[in-house]
């Protein structure tokens, strides 16, 4: 459907649809309202969203307009630059006037040079020449990640910054690692790459990153997501690495507390979650020739093409900062669409309200108002001993619309919960029916655990929808 | 057709095309055709408006929180894959658009200041430049207005541009006066 290379064990369970997609990358920069499950509303500007079988966004310059029923990290009215928004907080995202992706944007190929064709709206989407070299200067790249690494470091409280997420040595030019499994499903390792600039990757799974060129961006099932799927040799990685960093590692995210009674305990979460997703560096995807369009019968599987799927890892390479990939534009050849016949009656819903209830743990407010900023849920004390690394990361995304709180005697991100179970449910009722998005009790919940001298891996723009932004 | 709350099977999708009204369990009501719904991730993308025109507003909607919905009608699919481009460019720059004008409004908003005090920054902005510094009001990058942001509050700068500060300030405490 919308992954590359797709193995005919998966063609009948997609990653993503390309309808989908499409609608949201359509929905990119425009202001949106995000309704979340306790009732608050955040608006801001729709930067990407992510998630592997699920559907979390981000925002950018987020704003709480509509307070909720429970307690949230975010004061009314406060802004905060980058906003992550768990699948599982989620419950709708409002976008007014967009624009009909068949209707308004209009581009051509001119060699290495696109043409945008002016919208109506001319304040959104104006006539330019894309040029094939990168868009943002080194200068302002370096300055990007040095000043998102520096959001990052300014997210715990102050004298443990870069303790607590187990940075080593400075922040550009030396080896930073970090592991970060907001999501659950993906591993980011930031790295430098040559000339002091930071690279991420997301390794979905919990596998490991393989940092080399050969890495078939068509062969994962997490492709879309990826920008460290794009082969590339590692020279020309290099040398648009100054892209990366596009989305802040120190986001903030949605936590909201529910006061209502206690879930049951769940296993811990990672302990950096919700960190932004760091854009990948990746180089250049040369679009394959359009590809013969594929029937689709059935609404829900759809067969992948090739010819969809390349524009998909421009888009995430994009999202690495490397704008001269994005200078060929996406054309959008998704395939028929036949509108199935049948209609979908039954649903799962949830009562009105929270359902479940965080673990009786205070938020951890780490940062400054008005800053990025990430919450972290407590952490079992002895999941933060455990030696997790990327290859322990759980399928699932173990931090949900809760905080996650970093252990402060290990200086790093990652406060202890003390014992404190995590709990993560679902916000839909389990009527003894398979719940879409039900987490099994018996998926061990594993934070990474992050002390001074571990890879905290950072969530980047190899989610599914991820845009190319510096 | 109408949808209710059920422990049925979750083998059916929404049709795209279809004209529904939904409800969730948040106190929403709206209706929309459907553009697709993805059931991996459970979210349904929904098309309002029906008024002709190119811009409409796009919900994505998790199917979990519908609390009931009926059938209005059938159309045909929304969104023609054949017809779609999408310049990744353009979207760069609108989103960078957004964010400084965002960034631009989020200057605007004082800190720690009253809602009066808001307002009297706001109705200045409208004829001088004018910016926050903490909690008083910058004009001209020379004049300054402190709390409680009266005439006499206002100093520095010029005498002509002091003057001038304080008659445009004088105004517009008593238009905000006189506003309900």
């Amino acid at each position: 459907m919308g992954c590359p290379n797709r193995r005919e064990s998966d063609q009948a369970d997609p990653c993503v649809s390309d309808a989908l997609l499409i609608a949201t990358m359509c929905i990119i920069g425009l202001p949106v309202d995000v309704h979340v499950r306790d009732g608050s509303v955040y608006s801001g500007i729709f930067h990407t969203a992510y998630g592997d079988k699920e559907y979390g966004v981000v925002l950018k310059q987020a704003k709480l307009t509509k307070k909720g029923n429970c307690n949230v990290n975010v004061s009314v009215g406060s802004m905060v630059e980058t906003l992550i928004i768990f699948s599982s907080d989620l419950v709708q995202v409002v976008a007014k006037g967009v624009l009909h992706p068949a209707e308004g944007i209009n581009c051509k190929l001119t060699d290495c040079n696109v043409e945008a064709a002016v919208t109506n709206d001319s304040s959104e989407v104006s006539v330019k020449e894309a040029k094939q070299s990168e868009i943002f200067s080194g200068d302002r790249q370096i300055t990007e990640q040095s000043r998102q690494i520096g959001d990052v470091l300014a997210l715990v409280p102050e004298g443990q910054c870069k303790q607590k997420l187990g940075f080593q040595g400075k922040k550009s030019g030396d080896e930073i690692q970090c592991s970060a499994t907001a999501l659950g499903s993906f591993h980011t390792e930031v790295r430098p790459l040559e000339g002091g600039y930071l690279s991420t990757k997301i390794l979905p799974n919990g596998g490991c990153l393989e940092p080399t060129p050969a890495l078939d961006p068509v062969s994962r099932h997490n492709s879309l997501t990826t920008s460290s799927d794009v082969p590339s040799p590692q020279s020309s990685e290099s040398s648009k690495s100054s892209k990366e960093f596009k989305l802040n590692p120190g986001a903030k995210i949605f936590c909201p507390s529910f006061a209502s009674s206690a879930s049951a305990p769940s296993p811990a979460v990672p302990a950096l979650g919700g960190m932004a997703y760091m854009p990948s560096s990746s180089p250049i995807l040369p679009i394959p020739a359009p590809q013969p369009e594929v029937s689709i019968g059935p609404f829900a599987p759809r067969p992948s093409v090739p010819a969809k799927i390349s524009p998909f890892s421009n888009l995430i390479a994009g999202n690495g900062g490397n704008n001269s990939q994005f200078s060929h534009p996406i054309v959008g050849h998704m395939g028929s669409r036949t509108p199935p016949l049948r209609y979908a009656g039954q649903y799962h819903t949830i009562p009105t309200g929270p359902a479940y209830v965080p673990p009786n743990s205070p938020p951890l407010m780490v940062g400054r108002l008005g800053q990025q900023l990430v919450y972290v849920q407590p952490v079992a004390h002895d999941l933060l001993q455990s030696t997790g690394g990327m290859s322990q990361m759980p399928v699932r995304p173990l931090i949900g619309p809760h905080q996650v709180q970093y252990p402060k005697h290990q200086g790093n991100a990652v406060v202890s919960g003390q014992g404190m179970p995590i709990c993560m449910p679902p916000p839909f009722v389990g009527g003894g029916v398979q719940q879409p998005f039900t987490m099994p009790g018996h998926i061990p919940l594993l934070p990474p655990p992050i002390p001074a001298n571990r890879h905290i891996p950072v969530p980047s723009s190899n989610a599914l929808f991820a845009t190319k932004f510096p | 057709m109408e949808g209710s709350i059920s422990n049925s099977s979750s083998n059916e999708d929404f049709a795209v095309g279809c004209m529904l009204s939904i409800k969730t369990t948040l106190g929403d009501e709206f209706d929309g055709q459907v553009i697709t719904f993805d059931r991996p991730s459970n979210i349904l993308v929904l098309q309002e408006g029906s008024k002709p025109g190119p811009r409409r507003n796009i919900r994505f909607l998790k199917t979990n929180y519908i609390k009931e919905f009926s059938f209005l009608g059938q159309s045909e699919d929304p969104l023609d894959i054949k017809k779609c481009y999408i310049d990744l460019q353009s979207l760069q720059d609108r989103e960078e658009l957004a964010l400084r004008q965002a960034e631009a409004d989020a200057e605007r908003i004082g800190v720690g200041v009253t809602t009066e005090a808001q307002g009297i920054f706001d109705a200045l902005s409208k004829t001088l430049p004018v910016r926050w510094d903490k909690t008083s009001i910058v004009v001209m990058n020379e004049v300054r207005v402190s709390s409680p942001y009266l005439p006499e509050n206002v100093i520095g700068g010029t005498p002509a541009a002091n003057d001038r500060v304080k008659k445009v300030l004088e105004l517009e405490r008593r238009r905000l006066q006189t506003r309900p």
